[in-house]
């Protein structure tokens, strides 16, 4: 028997595969395209305490191999989140993490505990790393100091599964990874998107109402790449690759450069069962390779 | 917002279609019939289909296209379309016989309202696509339809037959005065406004924004109801990606998402971007 599975902090996935903050909704809809349950985790779209009406349009434009997006945290607020998507999430068995967001370093904490109170999650992803937001968001994740006291915060604020989220537009993400380590993250996510631009030529305004967005998709996947090879050389919590992933080899490239699990972003907007096909991949791949667990792959480069 | 998620878009299929025929309307305009058993007895008028053009990652995203036209008996349905840049390019390369990722059908479309003496379709340019499923609806239905078509040039006119085949009183523009009335497609359409709203009608219409920016206002001034069909960047065309958004007019605080809410809506509803 394979055994695909993975832990986090206390927290067990029945496989790495997970899938990234802002692409997949809530879940739900994927829910028609294949059973969600196949999956390791789900990560939910950025929750804030208020409702979050976003920026104005364009939000996206496309670039080589990848998209840039000026979302802007766009959500119903924490309140909404609990009547309207908790129960569904709550009702899968795979394992659901939500991504948390805020304006204030207690934003974080209170949007935490209102799910707690309605009965919770596996787990917290804390999104120090969002680009798109003027207030908090990436402003806190380049700052260690502020990075550790979020973290200790939300650390006290639940006993299940914490995550920091780290933005790549950093001198040293080492040295938040450190400050998040060193407040109780059981786990970090490399990486958020990469600030970019482009310009209309047509027009000469820039394709984003923002003016700069976030950078996603196979374009930035050897600078997550990087970045997961730095992270896990300095810390001794596990990491989740993100950036990029396509398909099966770039799950086998975080994992091999040292990932615990990966999430697939981007991707699930090109292709809505990507994430469930990699699961597959995967196990097909390590039956291939006779690998018996994923400790076997995960952190075997050679330099 | 309304967060919850559109019961269309749930019903969506992640499929593969087989390209049957493509046909050059223009240089740069084309039609193309493609076969699926399983997205064609879904499609309502106005809804659209998200097309994966290349399985490389140069374009990555998909590209949206309205329905044209769909044959529920042969299992097939058709896009018009403009080559604008790559993956329209990607996709007008196809060759026939050849596999097309589909996704679809998505959003939410045209809305028939029971007591219409006729039905007014206004179209610019491309916005001509979405309109022709939207004819063989009413065709069913028995409502009267005209069109009134503005293009910049005479050459995609070719398509009219398709409209009149269905019993359409066709009415065209063209900006360089080619054919047909010579200016754009709402002053031709304000020539006959008092007329028109002397009866109860809709007006359906799809184009670029500074035409419906104006329509809008035609409808409003004139009391005649009006669905718009709108476009806007799109990631994912199913209601996760958040980039869709357009500018909601009943309620400020909040914006419409084209795939979720759209791509048609009740002209009141929003304010077409520049
Ligand atoms: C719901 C919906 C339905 C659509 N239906 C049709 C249809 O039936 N027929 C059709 O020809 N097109 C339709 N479109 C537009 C079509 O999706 C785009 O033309 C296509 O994605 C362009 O891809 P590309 O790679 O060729 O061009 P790109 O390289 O992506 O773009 C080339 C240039 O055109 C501009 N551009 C891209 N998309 C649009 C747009 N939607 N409106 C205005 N400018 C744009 C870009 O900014 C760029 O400058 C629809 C769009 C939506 C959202
Ligand atoms: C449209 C869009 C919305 C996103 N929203 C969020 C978000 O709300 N919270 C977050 O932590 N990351 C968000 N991200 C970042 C992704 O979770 C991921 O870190 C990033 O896109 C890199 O992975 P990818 O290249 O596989 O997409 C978003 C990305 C995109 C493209
Ligand atoms: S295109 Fe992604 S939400 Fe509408």
């Amino acid at each position: 028997m394979i055994d695909l599975s993975v832990k986090i902090g206390g927290l067990k996935f029945a496989n790495p595969i997970l899938t990234a903050s802002g692409t997949f909704g809530s879940g739900e809809e994927f829910s028609h395209f294949f059973d969600l349950n196949h999956l390791g985790g789900i990560v939910s779209k950025a929750v804030t305490p208020e409702p979050r009406i976003g920026n104005p349009s364009p939000r996206i434009a496309e670039t080589p191999c990848g998209m840039l997006n000026s979302i802007g945290l766009t959500n119903a607020g924490v309140k909404q989140f609990v009547k309207e998507k908790l129960p569904f999430l709550q009702s899968l068995e795979t394992k659901v993490i939500v991504n948390v967001a805020g304006k204030t370093i207690d934003d974080f904490s209170t949007v935490i505990k209102n799910i707690e109170d309605a009965g919770g999650v596996d787990g917290y992803e804390i999104n120090i790393s969002c680009p798109n937001v003027k207030e908090g968001g990436m402003a806190f994740g380049v700052d260690p100091i502020i990075t550790g006291k979020i973290t200790g915060q939300t650390r006290n604020a639940t006993d299940k599964c914490l995550i920091v989220k780290l933005s790549p537009n950093v001198t040293s993400i080492s040295d938040i990874a450190i400050a998040a380590e060193n407040e109780g993250a059981d786990g970090l996510s490399v990486i958020n998107t990469l600030v970019g631009m482009a310009v209309d030529v047509n027009t000469k305004r820039p394709k984003l109402a923002t003016v700069k967005g976030g950078l996603s998709g196979p374009a930035i996947k050897p600078v997550a790449i990087a970045k997961v090879f730095e992270v896990v050389n300095a810390v001794k919590i596990p990491v989740i690759g993100v950036g990029g992933i396509m398909e099966l080899n770039d799950v086998l490239e975080f994992l091999i450069t040292g990932a615990t699990a990966i999430q697939v972003g981007t991707a699930n907007f090109v292709s809505p069962q990507i994430s469930e096909q990699l699961v597959f991949d995967l196990k097909n791949y390590c039956q291939k390779n006779s690998i018996q667990t994923m400790a076997d792959i995960i952190g075997s480069l050679k330099i | 917002m309304k967060n919850t998620v559109s019961p269309s878009n749930l019903s969506s299929k992640l499929t593969r279609g087989i390209l049957l025929e493509k046909k050059f309307i223009t240089r740069s305009i084309i039609k193309m019939r493609i076969a699926n058993e399983e997205i064609v007895d879904l499609i309502q008028p106005g809804q659209f289909i998200n097309i994966r053009v290349a399985d490389s990652f140069s374009p990555l995203l998909r590209r949206p296209f309205s329905v044209f036209r769909v044959n529920k008996g042969e299992n097939w349905f058709e896009i018009l379309f403009q080559i604008i840049g790559k993956g329209t390019q990607l996709l007008a390369d196809t060759q026939i016989g050849a596999e097309v990722d589909l996704l679809g059908p998505l959003g939410n479309g045209f809305v028939i309202p029971k007591k219409l003496d006729f039905a007014v379709l206004v179209a610019g340019g491309l916005g001509i696509a979405p309109l022709l499923v939207l004819t063989q609806e009413l065709k069913k239905t028995n409502i009267p339809t005209i069109l009134f078509w503005g293009n910049r040039t005479k050459d995609a006119f070719t398509i009219v037959s398709d409209f009149e085949k269905l019993g359409v009183k066709v009415f065209l523009a063209t900006d360089d005065g080619s054919f047909g009335f010579n200016g754009t497609v709402t002053e031709l359409l304000n020539t006959t406004v008092e007329n028109i709203k002397k009866s109860t009608v809709e007006i359906f219409t799809c184009g670029p924004n500074p035409m419906l920016k104006t329509l809008k206002k035609i409808s409003i001034n004139n009391n005649i109801p009006c669905q718009i069909s709108l476009e806007t960047q799109m990631a994912c065309g199913f209601g996760v990606c958040m980039g869709c958004n357009v500018t909601s007019k009943m309620d400020s605080e909040q914006y419409k998402y084209v795939c979720q809410h759209g791509p048609v809506f009740d002209s009141w509803e929003i304010e077409p971007g520049d």
